[in-house]
């Protein structure tokens, strides 16, 4: 099996079979991710290829020296099916999609048979409940603080400092 | 922006909260502040391991075929940046002067599929282009393999065997200072050096380069190639260590 970096070196040649290679190795990552934040149906497999098209068009971008490829990908998938998200949003007009704790209920469905998820997920459920659903609704809806502050109807200082919070728990439980 | 305010804007920055100007101050801080792109780093691990917590769902498998064929129709999109060499030599074809048909030929002569498709497109070239478009009327790939001090270099030199223009792609060469450059030779049996035209200051490790070579000779003539460090200037003749090259082979045998 290729590395990500030799795959990405022929994807920069043109390589075509380069990128089916890549996405045999994160399809479902980048799908999974996309059916979280767009929901099951057209729209996360329309993101999951716009996503993979984008790593063709823009691998010139890629600088492996900043962060892992695995990780630059994940970015794009998650920018990619928020800013469908948005365009959906803005084409129905419909707010009610924004449930925090939906995302982790609409999970739990197939955790039993994932270990790695698994993992993930008591990553995830320790974090207390109103700094979860900050992270929630920031990372899987792609809301901004301030919108966050609406919904939940709190200030926006403790958005911020919720937000932070948040991520410094993850950053260092990852660390350990 | 100080390294106070970027520490209290990255859990934003990460979650695509930042604004357009935020991030531009933001990511040229990261560019000269090793401790800021430090932190940054532990907060894009945190961002990927949130990307993976949902349940893992195989995609549709006819998503795959619909992806690649999405590819096939956008054309390979290849812009100058892709490329470009890193200074022009005189002896270096530039790429403004090619097709951009017969560029994408080349380039995609790692792929079969994509290379027959472009092999009809080649076809259509005008005869300016006719001794670029002989590598792909009678291509031969010679690989190019580190030495002991070429890293994880790699490479291909595509040519014909009649044509004294060809192809050179490396990839992860060590990175040099500035003062310094590789430098290629094309080798004939009897030993004698020729310059291959192509002197490249890698200024990363892991960059990938495509070089079209405009030889002194027929490559047919040659039987191996190889890229020794040097002074930026480049030599006259080999001073250094050899870096990446090729076995000895009979360059004139083509087999198909
Ligand atoms: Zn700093």
């Amino acid at each position: 099996m290729p590395t990500d970096l030799e795959l990405l070196a022929a994807i920069r040649l043109r390589d075509a079979e380069a990128l089916a290679t890549l996405y045999d190795k994160y399809g479902t990552k980048v799908f999974s991710l996309s059916v979280a934040i767009v929901g099951e149906g057209m729209a996360a497999q329309e993101a999951t290829q716009d996503t993979f098209l984008k790593v063709w068009a823009q691998v010139e971008k890629y600088r492996h020296d900043a962060i892992p490829f695995s990780a630059w990908i994940m970015m794009i998938a998650r920018q990619t099916a928020i800013d469908r998200l948005r365009y959906e949003r803005r084409r129905t007009d419909n707010n009610d999609a924004l449930e925090g704790e939906g995302v982790l209920e609409h999970r739990d469905v197939l955790a039993e048979n994932n270990a790695r998820w698994q993992d993930l997920r008591m990553v995830l459920d320790d974090l207390p409940t109103d700094q979860r659903v900050v992270l929630l609704l920031a990372y899987y809806r792609g809301l901004s603080q301030s919108e966050i502050a609406e919904h939940l109807k709190m200030p926006l200082g403790t958005v911020k400092t919720r937000t932070r919070a948040a991520l410094i728990k993850l950053r260092d439980m990852l660390e350990r | 922006m100080a390294c106070e305010k970027v520490t209290e804007l990255l859990p934003e920055y990460i979650l695509g909260q930042t604004s357009a100007e935020q991030d531009a101050e933001l990511r040229a801080h990261f560019s000269t502040c090793a401790a800021c792109a430090q932190a940054l780093a532990e907060f894009v691990a945190v961002s990927a391991r949130i990307a993976q917590a949902v349940p893992q769902v195989a995609p549709p498998t006819q998503l795959k075929a619909a992806l690649m064929a999405r590819v096939a129709a956008s054309g390979a999109p290849v812009t100058r940046q892709d490329v470009q060499p890193k200074r022009s030599l005189s002896r270096l074809f530039t790429f403004a002067r090619l097709g951009l048909a017969v560029i994408i030929g080349l380039l995609a002569m790692q792929s079969v599929r994509l290379w027959r498709e472009a092999q009809t497109v080649a076809q259509e070239a005008d005869r300016q282009r006719a001794a670029v478009v002989d590598i792909s009327q009678n291509p031969r790939s010679v690989a190019l393999n580190a030495t002991a001090d070429g890293g994880k270099s790699s490479g291909w030199m595509k040519f014909s065997p009649d044509a004294q223009t060809g192809v050179l792609t490396v990839a992860n060469m060590p990175a040099l200072p500035a003062s310094q450059a590789y430098q290629l030779w094309l080798v004939l049996p009897d030993g004698t050096r020729d310059d291959g035209g192509v002197l490249y200051t890698p200024a990363t490790d892991g960059e990938q380069r495509l070089f079209v070579i405009n030889a002194p000779r027929p490559f047919g003539a040659y039987n191996r190639c190889g890229f020794s460090r040097e002074p930026v200037t480049g030599s006259p003749a080999p001073t250094g260590p050899g870096i990446l090259r090729s076995d000895a082979t009979d360059w004139a045998a083509y087999k198909s």
